[in-house]
């Protein structure tokens, strides 16, 4: 007999949209998404609690924690365990490694968090969650995604790159080149009329042609 | 009586996983902190301040707090109730 498979049609978050509201039973108590209004989030998903990519990826997000605590950034992850498994593994990675765990874990046993936001790679595993990353702004605004393969650990400075750029597209109404880090050159964005190509070429920015302008930043 | 509502309240801390309220329904330490810090009617985020918690920590805790009946809402602030007072002093 042919065995059915039943795609299920979940609708996932998109980039400038609302990240979908839930509330889940993490480390730190029973938490809604929305409890992070007013700050930006990292929520991130690992496929499970003792396994070494993901602890040198805790360790990792542990590493940068003071860093996003200066761009009033907080952090979740979350994983299709349970509470306890979390809690005896952030013990352990603090007994092991010296390194305790600041931020909460979300124990998605039922996996609705990681259905609502598509981190189940069927592809990859069916019961874990790959290694995905969401960037929330503080309006709730699903602002940037990355995704990992299991085998694959994250780089930690380019979510601090990512964090660090979004919040100076956002501050001076600037885009970022490739591989720009803070104290670079920003891209002026591209004019829309005629007549503001034009006036972009007076205006002392240093431009390859009327669509390429960088600038410094001040400050 | 009081054997079921003491069932409920098992019942609801392992469903829930509260923070600011321990299994036997006293308040946790970051739930007296919080506690203290609504002693006068206060913000979320006047409480966050005060108990030295991170904001999105005290929105939830408040939720553990209010059901748990040691913290009341009046005009979108909140405030220690007089099972909170107590709880404090036990």
């Amino acid at each position: 007999m042919e065995e059915v498979i039943r795609e299920e049609s979940v609708r996932l978050p998109r980039l400038g949209e609302k990240a979908p509201e839930f509330e889940a039973v993490t480390t730190q108590g029973k938490l809604k998404l929305s409890d992070f209004k007013g700050s930006w989030l990292i929520l991130f998903s690992h496929p499970a609690d003792f396994t070494p990519v993901c602890t040198t990826e805790f360790i990792g997000f542990a590493e940068i924690y003071d860093e996003l605590q200066k761009r009033n950034v907080h952090l979740m992850g979350l994983s299709i365990d349970s509470v306890y498994s979390h809690i005896s593994w952030v013990r352990n990675i603090e007994e092991k490694f010296g390194i305790k765990i600041p931020f909460p874990v979300i124990a998605d046993l039922n996996k609705e968090v990681a259905k609502l936001y598509g981190m189940i790679m069927p592809g990859e595993s069916k019961t874990e969650t790959s290694r995905c990353v969401f960037l929330i702004d503080p309006e709730g605004i699903l602002r940037a995604m990355i995704y990992y393969p299991l085998t694959t650990g994250r780089n930690m400075d380019e979510i601090l790159r990512i964090i660090d750029a979004l919040q100076t597209t956002d501050k001076h109404h600037v885009a970022t080149p490739a591989n720009w880090r803070p104290g670079d050159k920003v891209i002026v964005p591209p004019p829309a009329t005629q007549e503001a190509a034009e006036e972009r070429l007076k205006q002392g920015f240093e431009c390859k042609d009327w669509y390429f302008c960088k600038k410094k930043m001040e400050g | 009586m009081s054997v079921r509502i003491g069932t409920s309240a098992r019942r609801k801390w392992k469903d829930d996983k509260l923070a600011c309220v321990s299994p036997n329904g006293k308040p946790t330490e970051s739930g007296k902190k919080m506690l203290k810090a609504a002693l006068e009617l206060r913000t979320p985020e006047e409480i966050a301040s005060a108990a030295a918690l991170p904001l999105f920590r005290v929105r939830s805790g408040i939720r553990d707090l209010i059901e748990a009946g040691y913290l009341k809402e009046a005009q979108g602030k909140f405030i220690i109730t007089d099972a909170g007072l107590k709880a404090l002093k036990e």
